[in-house]
């Protein structure tokens, strides 16, 4: 038994190195006067030692295939679930639906800057803000419904939302993800009956779709913010304004 | 792609099963509890506060699962076998060394602590949580963690003949 002033719990804890300093130093002091408390936390060490070896040993099983399996679809569904529903979600929380993780470079392009940006690397053709050129790319802004996917340029173009501006411009989210890897997550807004792109993060990791850092979310939060970007269009004003074209 | 919560949660899934098989001890049961621990995790990641470690937050998931599982168990009067742990495995080889033997004999000891010890020791020494991260796991102040422990731990001591 322990018949010191301090309880077994303190004492475990000067073993274990979780006492404040204040406290451990009046332990380390009783301690050197009563052998009895030195003799008890050398055997909460001790254990200590024993367990976190014991536990060390404990073999490292990898996890079974088919467990394993389950989990991947499991986190597959929660992403879907993510990437579909949050469309036409309501609210100031702008949110882009499918970003690829991890950004490699942002750039704000307001007033569209024609720059060149690597996606992947030197040994990788880049492609530029310029993307609204690549063939295809302002068809499918002219054409395809929010939530909806379809062929362009050297990659596919997903809308995630259209929104008007507090100047009334017509502004479609993007992501366009090209055949070779790589994707662009953009802003584009109708000018003149033209695309120009106002934002675009160019995001990496081509073999999937998945959450974008808080960090780039808040990016593209600021930018939507100080272009007064409205609510997402509901499907009835977004097709009345794409058929509005010209 | 993965993001950083998703890569913990993977990263912390052979640990979970280690857990779920410390308390359940049937591989079968085991990976079912992992798996509702993730489906959970993945629902509720909102809550979890990101300037926290997520083990913890996972453990507790998954031992709250593992009591509602027996709760039904308890109904259904379904028996646990435990013959077939896995933990059970003895140690053994051509050279059993000093090393060895100790941790064989401490394994023995904890064995025949109370569940409640045990658990605590799980999650303390073999997981390497604070005394706080274990009382978040198991729903009770960070005080009865740490008596509950040093009463664990006293008591493998008397049994293994320390002190």
């Amino acid at each position: 038994m322990n018949p010191t002033e301090f309880d077994d719990a303190t004492l475990m804890a000067y073993a274990d190195g979780a006492l404040e300093p204040g406290e451990a130093r009046r332990v380390a002091e009783a301690a050197e006067a009563d052998p009895a408390i030195a003799a008890r936390i050398d055997m909460f060490r001790e254990t200590g030692a024993l367990l976190g070896a014991l536990g060390a040993a404990r073999p490292d099983e990898p996890l079974p295939d088919d467990l394993a399996r389950k989990v991947e679809r499991t986190l597959a569904d929660a992403r879907h679930a993510d990437t579909v529903v949050p469309l036409r979600r309501p609210g100031p929380a702008w949110r882009p639906a499918a970003l690829a993780a991890s950004v490699a470079l942002i750039v704000g392009a307001v007033g569209g800057i024609m720059a060149s940006l690597s996606l992947r690397g030197p040994e990788d053709p880049a492609p530029s803000l310029a993307l609204l050129d690549a063939p295809g790319i302002g068809d499918a802004l002219d054409r395809l419904p929010a939530g909806s996917r379809g062929i362009a340029g050297d990659g596919e173009v997903e809308i995630i939302s259209s929104f008007l501006t507090d100047d009334g411009a017509f502004c479609r989210e993007f992501e366009f993800d090209r055949a070779a890897g790589g994707s662009i997550v953009s802003i584009a807004c109708r000018e003149d009956a033209a695309w120009t792109a106002r934002f675009a993060m160019v995001t990496q990791g081509a073999d999937d779709t998945g959450y974008a850092p808080a960090s780039a979310l808040a990016t593209l939060d600021a930018f939507l913010s100080t272009i007064g970007a409205g609510q997402p269009l509901s499907a009835e004003e977004e097709a009345a304004r794409l058929s509005a074209r010209d | 792609m993965r993001d950083a919560f998703e890569r913990d949660l993977v990263d912390a899934l052979p640990r979970l099963r280690r857990f779920a098989l410390s308390l359940c001890r049937r591989p079968d049961m085991a990976d079912d509890l992992v798996q509702t621990t993730v489906e959970r995790a993945m629902a509720g990641r909102s809550r979890h506060d990101p300037a926290t470690r997520l083990d913890p937050w996972l453990f507790r998931i998954l031992r709250n699962a593992w009591i509602d599982q027996t709760r039904r168990a308890a109904t259904r009067g379904t028996e646990i076998d435990v013959a077939d742990a896995p933990e059970a495995a003895t140690i053994d080889g051509p050279r059993v060394t000093e090393a060895t033997l100790m941790l064989q004999r401490t394994e023995a000891a904890m064995a025949t602590l109370p569940a409640d010890q045990r658990e605590v020791i799980v999650l303390v020494c073999f997981e390497e949580m604070s005394y706080a991260e274990a009382a978040e796991v198991l729903g009770i102040p960070k005080g009865t963690v740490m008596s509950r422990l040093a009463r664990g731990r006293a008591a493998l001591a008397s049994k293994m003949g320390i002190e």
